[in-house]
């Protein structure tokens, strides 16, 4: 039984829909990633599977059980804020014990002054003690445990703010862009962190990012929204390969697919495949599997624009010939030894293999049949 | 460790408009001081010295003998605690209340807290008293203490509810993610963040139950139930009374509200909830 079902839910606010009805399942263990641009209802949808955001419609069922009146308390979650939300007249070290000393007191003991009382006796205790010093540990937070969050960075907040809900040993992680704010080493080393967490504690992990990167290492499925859309559900390779449509073709990889327009394939009918050339439709292919042959060869022929160099590799943009714009620019993975010029006329040719096709009108992924090999 | 913000260095000018300040503010307690040292004979026959003079206690013992200064004291501080602390824990569930929820009628209850502002207190007089016979609350201290209450309730709520719209709501939120009770997340998240405004609202109503003078004089009768205002305003108008008595029994009054004041305030302060939320 999938731990967490999500049946027909939606979200609107007044007349406003931010989440149009899906439906998904999350097996227990999964490692899941909301992924999406700015503003497409990740962090809505993360909330409302933590029950701090109602749901409009439909149904939310943890372990079978629909869960949509159940108390953000009964859902036993651990949440990374995106706004980080720290207790900012708490000390760091205080930030992080709270949940294990909340899971400790009794409901009479959070009387006025009784409760601060308790509360200072139960950081003592050297199981909580040794708790938040093992995650202060983990998240280079040492140095910082006795100073409030006014008087740290924002890195060092939004790794208060991971460590405060890593610190508990709940049945559901919800993160909301946790490493958002980290430079890119601590983000490495933060992301191979969590995984390795989440390898040893075999929870399920809910995890909103808007950084691919961490969406393909990190995820055992993604799910890409946009405009409150779930887009596609799918594993990091399914989501790559075989984008559902030309929106999830475009946002996930770097650089993006490029999508090459049915009046250019039609233009160029020899530089494709028979069928692909006849179906009308737009042709989605990776930099990676695309090459750059020289003039006279078979292929499209291009101008080559702009020749950049990352190191280990060379990403060429080029035009095909009489066109000119982003629209139809054209990118290609090439490996670093490959010379080639601005301004020079080459060929592209298509790896067959690894060509998707999408309808033109909708941008859905049209089903292949001529490509196989 | 909490950061110190850096001091801005005082001028001189500073300094000089801080001490023609205190000596205006402090002159007439001085003079209060001075003249309840003073023995009436000198005050009468004399100009007054500027400085105090040590050597009249017994006649200032004579003097206040048969004023009940202990029973006045304690029934002005059973007033003003008492209203103290049904005012704040009244003002504080009521300014969550309007800060967090978004109910109907949210704007006219807050039309309603202000619109008792605009009557004169003195108004309400006869229809309190009429009610309070009915229920036995004349000549009850308690009685004051749900008046003076129902007059510091408003802007209490108030003030304490601009200082709960200043806390963000996801601190809420990450409590009860934490597995915090309600109760637990407003001691132990909510109450120590809003202190400054309920520390505030506080001063407010201890002022507002010491002070408070005319409902006092009309509802309480017997000599032993007064509060200091009205056994102060009593002596002061009996011939009888010497000026020493009536300026120490004047003493005697402000200076516990002085001190509670001075202990309050150090939580007046902002910037409580620097580093809660992003930005
Ligand atoms: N209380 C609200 N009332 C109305 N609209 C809201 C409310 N909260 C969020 N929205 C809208 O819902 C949409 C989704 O918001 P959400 O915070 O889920 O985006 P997000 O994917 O997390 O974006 P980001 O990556 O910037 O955090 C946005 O268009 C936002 O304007
Ligand atoms: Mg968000």
């Amino acid at each position: 039984m999938p731990q967490l079902q999500f049946s027909s839910v939606a979200k609107s606010y007044g007349d406003t829909q931010v989440l149009e009805p899906f439906d998904a399942s999350v097996d227990s263990g999964e490692f899941l990633v909301l992924l999406g641009p700015s503003g497409c209802g990740k962090s809505t949808l993360l909330r409302m599977i933590a029950g701090l955001t109602e749901i409009t419609s439909g149904e939310l069922l943890f372990d079978g059980e629909t869960v949509n009146e159940w108390d953000v308390r009964k859902r036993d979650i651990a949440f990374v804020f995106q706004s980080y939300a720290l207790y900012p007249q708490m000390t760091v070290r205080q930030n992080i014990a709270f949940p294990l000393v909340m899971d400790r007191m009794k409901p009479w003991q959070h009387l006025p002054i009784l409760g601060s009382i308790i509360r200072s006796r139960l950081m003592h205790r050297p199981e909580i003690a040794g708790e938040v010093d093992r995650i202060a540990e983990q998240l280079s937070l040492v140095p910082y445990l006795d100073r409030r969050p006014g008087a740290l960075s924002g890195g060092q907040r939004q790794r208060v703010a991971l460590a405060r809900s890593l610190v508990r040993d709940p049945s559901l992680y919800l993160l909301d862009e946790p490493l958002s704010n980290l430079d890119a080493k601590l983000r490495t080393q933060m992301r191979v962190d969590i995984t390795a967490l989440h390898q040893k504690v075999g929870k399920t992990f809910v995890y909103v990012t808007h950084d691919q990167i961490e969406a393909m290492t990190m995820a055992t499925r993604i799910i890409v929204m946009d405009h409150g859309r779930i887009q596609q559900i799918g594993t990091p390779d399914e989501v790559y390969d075989n984008p559902a449509n030309t929106f999830v073709a475009t946002f996930v990889g770097s650089p993006a697919m490029n999508l090459i327009s049915p009046d250019i394939v039609a233009a160029h009918p020899t530089a494709f495949e028979p069928g692909i050339a006849a179906s009308g439709a737009i042709v989605g292919v990776r930099p990676e599997h695309l090459m750059l042959a020289d003039e006279g060869a078979p292929g499209l022929p291009v101008t080559v624009e702009v020749v950049e160099r990352t190191g280990a590799e060379a990403i060429i943009a080029c035009q095909p010939q009489g066109q000119e714009g982003d629209e139809s620019r054209i990118l290609v993975r090439a490996s670093h030894t490959q010379r080639r010029v601005m301004g020079e006329a080459c060929v592209l040719q298509l790896d067959p293999a690894h060509v998707s096709l999408f309808d033109a009108a909708t941008g859905v992924r049209v089903p292949q049949t001529s490509t196989v090999g | 460790m909490s950061a110190h913000s850096p001091r801005r260095k005082r001028s001189p000018w500073t300094i000089l408009v801080a001490i023609v300040l205190t000596a205006v503010v402090g002159f007439p307690i001085y003079w209060m001081l001075n003249t309840a040292l003073s023995s009436q004979r000198v005050l009468y026959t004399e100009p007054q010295p500027l400085l105090p003079q040590l050597g009249n206690w017994e006649e200032l013992a004579d003097d206040l003998d048969g004023v009940p200064v202990v029973s006045m004291l304690s029934n002005s501080a059973i007033i003003a605690i008492g209203t103290t602390v049904l005012t704040i824990l009244l003002a504080t569930l009521c300014a969550y209340a309007l800060s967090r929820y978004r109910f109907h009628g949210r704007g006219l209850v807050s039309f309603l807290l202000f619109s008792t502002q605009m009557v004169p207190q003195a108004v309400f007089l006869i229809p309190i008293y009429a009610l309070f016979l009915g229920l036995g609350l004349v000549n009850n201290l308690w009685g004051l203490v749900l008046v003076n209450a129902a007059f510091a309730l408003p802007v209490s709520t108030f003030i304490i509810k601009v200082g709960m719209d200043g806390i963000p709501y996801e601190l809420e939120e990450a409590a009860r993610v934490d597995n915090s009770p309600p109760l637990g997340t407003l001691t132990a998240v909510l109450l120590p963040l809003v202190l400054p405004s309920i520390a505030a609202a506080a001063v407010l109503a201890f002022f507002a139950g010491w002070g408070e003078f005319m409902y006092a004089a009309t509802f309480v009768t017997g000599r032993e139930m007064w509060p200091a205002s009205v056994g102060l305003s009593v002596l002061a108008e009996q011939p009888s009374s010497s000026m020493p008595a009536i300026m120490t029994v004047a003493t005697l009054f402000a200076a516990p509200a002085v001190v509670f004041f001075l202990l309050v305030q150090r939580h007046i302060v902002s910037g409580l909830t620097a580093g809660a939320v992003k930005g």
